[in-house]
């Protein structure tokens, strides 16, 4: 199972404009972009990669990205300015288990073109690619700190589940409380079922 | 603008089925696509069985480039069966060189007029293939609108979108689009 497989229902590319008129493509990750990974990562202020849960600039790390892709583990869309990648953002699931049902997502904006809605379009596809694959809830963590981020996701209806004290041991070897925020995508496709039910069902007096 | 299959003026359509199954949301999408999106006229009129989920349920939808006077559907030149109760209450109904859209397999065809044309598509199983039953009736729309055209497949489109949850628009297009593709290959082959 490969990742453009599993999106079959959502069409890519697609073409997004930031609000300054710069064009990018967004399309799900192939085995060909592996090399154009490391020169984003590279681009990503190293107090930004503080932030981040892996260390993205060790060769194994997007190895394993790969892996994940090509296993079905992980679904990654890549924005395109040109031919250099300036966003990021990836669908993580387990396979079996307890939280089969659960996505874990993560997204990196290229410092140049944060601040104009690229990460909000691109956490909203993986919304819906969590949709299409059958997942019920997206999870992301974020660290205490990142305030404007967490208030980012909450606008896109991400709501606080839990603070992890000390969770998080950044690159420097810091202690960090985590925030974990979920997307409950089941309560969406609910809402559909209940306008169809409410529309059926209605009692005629 | 359409390009229905149909040269009236206007188009009596009843979609029905099982109570659950998005009878009236199918029903309501193609008014909105022939009224906000076309600017044509049209009415809906829904009816219930026993209120209870898998209870019949059907909706009547007229659509037209002029006023229309009375809103029920007594001959349809469509009808949408999607239980295999709606085909044996209503398949009689179908006026001269009608349609009748199925769902395959739910419904088994039989004892149909011979100038009645049908198109069999298996939205359940896309449905379940996209992970979300309840997109059963957005496939038949789809579908509906691809074999009839009865209202222009964008205008469809838009009607989706505005008419269902914020945050499932992409998905029920995707469904919109798997039914719509479906029966764009299905034209003129008789399902």
């Amino acid at each position: 199972m490969n990742s453009g497989a599993a999106l079959h229902h959502l069409s890519f590319p697609q073409t997004h404009y930031l609000p300054d008129g710069t064009v990018v493509a967004i399309r799900p990750m192939n085995v060909a972009d592996r090399d154009l990974l490391p020169v984003f990562f590279e681009a990503i202020p190293p107090q930004d990669r503080l932030a981040l849960q892996e260390n993205v600039l060790a060769p194994d790390t997007v190895d394993r990205w790969v892996a994940d892709m090509e296993a079905g583990r992980a679904h990654p869309i890549l924005a395109f300015h040109g031919e250099r990648i300036v966003g990021e953002a990836t669908l993580l699931r387990r396979l079996h288990g307890w939280t089969r049902h659960v996505g874990y997502m993560r997204c990196i904006v290229h410092p140049a073109y944060r601040r104009r809605g690229l990460g909000t379009h691109l956490i909203r596809l993986i919304i819906d690619v969590a949709a299409q694959i059958g997942l019920d809830k997206v999870v992301v963590e974020v660290l205490v700190g990142q305030r404007r981020e967490r208030r980012m996701l909450e606008k896109l209806g991400f709501r606080k589940e839990a603070i992890l004290k000390d969770h998080a041991t950044d690159m420097r070897g810091n202690k960090h409380g985590v925030v974990l925020l979920s997307n409950s995508v089941i309560d969406l496709w609910r809402k559909m079922e209940d306008m169809i039910l409410d529309a059926e069902f209605e009692v005629i007096p | 603008m359409s390009t229905s299959v149909f040269q009236t003026g206007a188009t009596e359509i009843r979609i029905a089925g099982f109570g659950g199954q998005g009878v009236i949301l199918a029903g309501t999408i193609l008014g909105k696509a022939a009224t906000i999106h076309e600017g044509r006229q049209a009415t809906l009129i829904q009816s219930f069985g026993p209120e209870a989920r898998g209870g019949s349920c059907s909706a009547q939808v007229i659509l037209s480039d002029r006023p229309i006077g009375y809103p029920y559907v007594t001959r349809p030149h469509v009808l949408v069966a999607m239980s295999q109760d709606a085909f044996e209450r209503f398949a009689g109904d179908v006026r001269e060189g009608g349609i009748l859209v199925f769902e395959e397999d739910l419904v088994r065809v039989h004892d149909l007029r011979p100038d009645v044309r049908p198109f069999g598509v298996p939205a359940a199983r896309f449905a379940e293939e996209m992970r979300r039953r309840m997109v059963l009736n957005i496939v038949m729309t789809g579908f509906v609108t691809a074999v009839t055209g009865v209202v222009n497949a964008d205008a469809a489109r838009r009607a989706v979108a505005d008419s269902v949850p914020k945050g499932t628009e992409s998905l029920n297009i995707a469904a919109f689009d798997r039914g719509y593709e479906y029966g764009s290959g299905s034209k003129g082959s008789g399902g």
